[in-house]
């Protein structure tokens, strides 16, 4: 049977070969280097936090970033690298959350829709009460089984990565993984899907 | 409420391998029924495109490029991070999110509006911060955000007409240089006022004679780089070498140029 794609990502999430020069620039305090960062990677930061139920994504995605971009003259390494390293940071900054607050993740009403800028509000909705669906998939998930799809999905990290991540061996990711969508797979086939 | 999987008195359905499982998370899948788990899949990336919104304390960081107090996280070679102790500031932060946990939806809407990007937008687009900061904060917001700032002066034509009077048009000059140019030797014309042109003319400088005014802020060097601002990229991003001055590479064919001289 012939395979079937999906395109599922647009546009690259990834600064490529210029790296180098943004990181410099932001290590030299100049803001279109923090700026550059800051929307490479904070929307999936901000999608990696609200699936996993945080009250105020946005609020601890601004919280990381400023950890982040303090912290920058200590970091080494590649792109992939330091992708690894800001969601280790969000994944902590999660779990100090959760110790804090000492509540399972929920699922909260969005107020996506009441602030959005511009008047596409029937689109919006869909998109929320899409989103909002996938969320109430994952909070089902066991909190290991979700951090691992969210890490390899949304913040598209590979299998050694996510490993660094959360503190686990490559074989305990691929277990995770494979259990996470297999437990998802079987909710939808119980609920005959979608969406 | 059990997780997902745990049920033992569930029947299983056949178990993914990990090639499968590599598949589905790519986007592809070969069998019909993986169909909706790969657009389960799909919806959850998905939620990386949304907009993230920056906190006001961010965004005038990146604007003033300053991280000085922020409790930074520190890079671990090993893999990890290895944290500093959070600070006064992180713990402010903290304790006032707490707060706004315990608000309704609505409540934390309206204080999100009132305390967060859109109050520094709405600080930013009053003018209420000095110049400098205006520029640098505005710039990061239309960047890191959708939120765009309308640079169009309020009345345009007040603008035209003042731009007019500082001396991008003097009409006086212009009409006596046309008188000039085409009439050189007409009797009585040169240097010579008709009756009534005098006042006429005196009318006329007080309306249009250029009026040196000082600007506000001394001009740029343009022969002084800025090292904040990113570099251009030869050719433009795009590689679009149209604005680029070409170099000549034969000499002009016009009787001004005179080839070296050979000596025998």
């Amino acid at each position: 049977m012939t395979a079937v794609r999906f395109v599922l990502r647009e546009g690259a999430l990834t600064i490529g070969n210029g790296f180098d020069e943004v990181l410099d620039a932001a290590r030299s305090r100049a803001p279109w280097g923090f700026e550059r960062l800051y929307t490479d990677l904070a929307p999936v930061v901000t999608g990696y936090l609200r699936m996993h139920g945080a009250a105020e994504p946005d609020d601890l995605a601004s919280e990381v970033f400023l950890g982040v971009f303090a912290g920058l003259g200590s970091f080494r390494g590649t792109e992939a690298k330091f992708r690894s390293w800001v969601f280790t940071i969000a994944h902590r900054r999660l779990t100090d959350e959760w110790r804090r607050s000492s509540r399972r993740p929920v699922v909260p009403t969005d107020p996506l829709i009441l602030d959005r800028p511009d008047g596409h509000v029937e689109d919006e909705v869909m998109e929320v009460l899409g989103s909002r669906r996938v969320r109430e998939l994952c909070a089902e998930l066991s909190s290991d089984q979700r951090e691992v799809l969210l890490l390899r999905v949304v913040a598209d990290l590979t299998v050694d990565q996510v490993a660094d991540v959360i503190g686990k061996s490559s074989g305990a990711v691929r277990a995770l993984q494979r259990r996470g969508l297999n437990a998802l797979r079987s909710r939808l086939a119980r609920e005959g899907v979608p969406l | 409420m059990t997780a997902l999987g745990d049920d033992v008195n569930e029947m299983p359905p056949h178990t993914l391998d990990d090639e499968t499982v590599e598949a589905v998370l790519r986007g592809e899948f070969a069998q019909p029924e993986l169909r909706p788990l790969v657009e389960v899949v799909g919806a959850l990336r998905a939620t990386a495109a949304l907009p993230a919104r920056p906190s006001a304390e961010l965004v005038t960081r990146i604007a003033a490029g300053d991280f000085a107090g922020v409790p930074a996280a520190a890079f671990d070679p090993r893999g990890g991070v290895a944290e500093t102790p959070r600070g006064k500031v992180g713990q402010v932060v903290h304790a006032g999110r707490s707060k706004l946990a315990a608000m309704s939806t609505r409540a934390k809407v309206a204080v999100g509006l009132a305390a967060g990007i859109t109050a520094l937008t709405g600080v930013s687009a009053a003018g209420a911060l000095p110049d400098a900061a205006q520029d640098r904060v505005e710039s990061v917001i239309e960047v890191v955000t959708p939120i765009t700032f309308d640079d169009e002066p309020a009345e345009f034509g007040q603008d035209v007409s003042d731009d007019a009077r500082d001396g991008g048009v003097d009409g006086q000059d212009v009409s006596e240089r046309a008188r000039d140019a085409h009439h050189p030797d007409e009797p009585g014309d040169q240097g010579r006022d008709q009756p009534g042109d005098q006042g006429r003319r005196d009318e006329r400088k007080s309306d249009d004679a250029p009026d040196h005014r000082p600007t506000d802020q001394p001009a740029a060097d343009p022969t002084r780089p800025d090292p904040t601002r990113k570099p251009d990229v030869p050719g433009g991003r795009d590689g679009d070498t149209s604005q680029l001055t070409e170099r000549p590479t034969e000499p002009p064919t016009t009787t001004e140029y005179e080839p070296p001289v050979r000596m025998p």
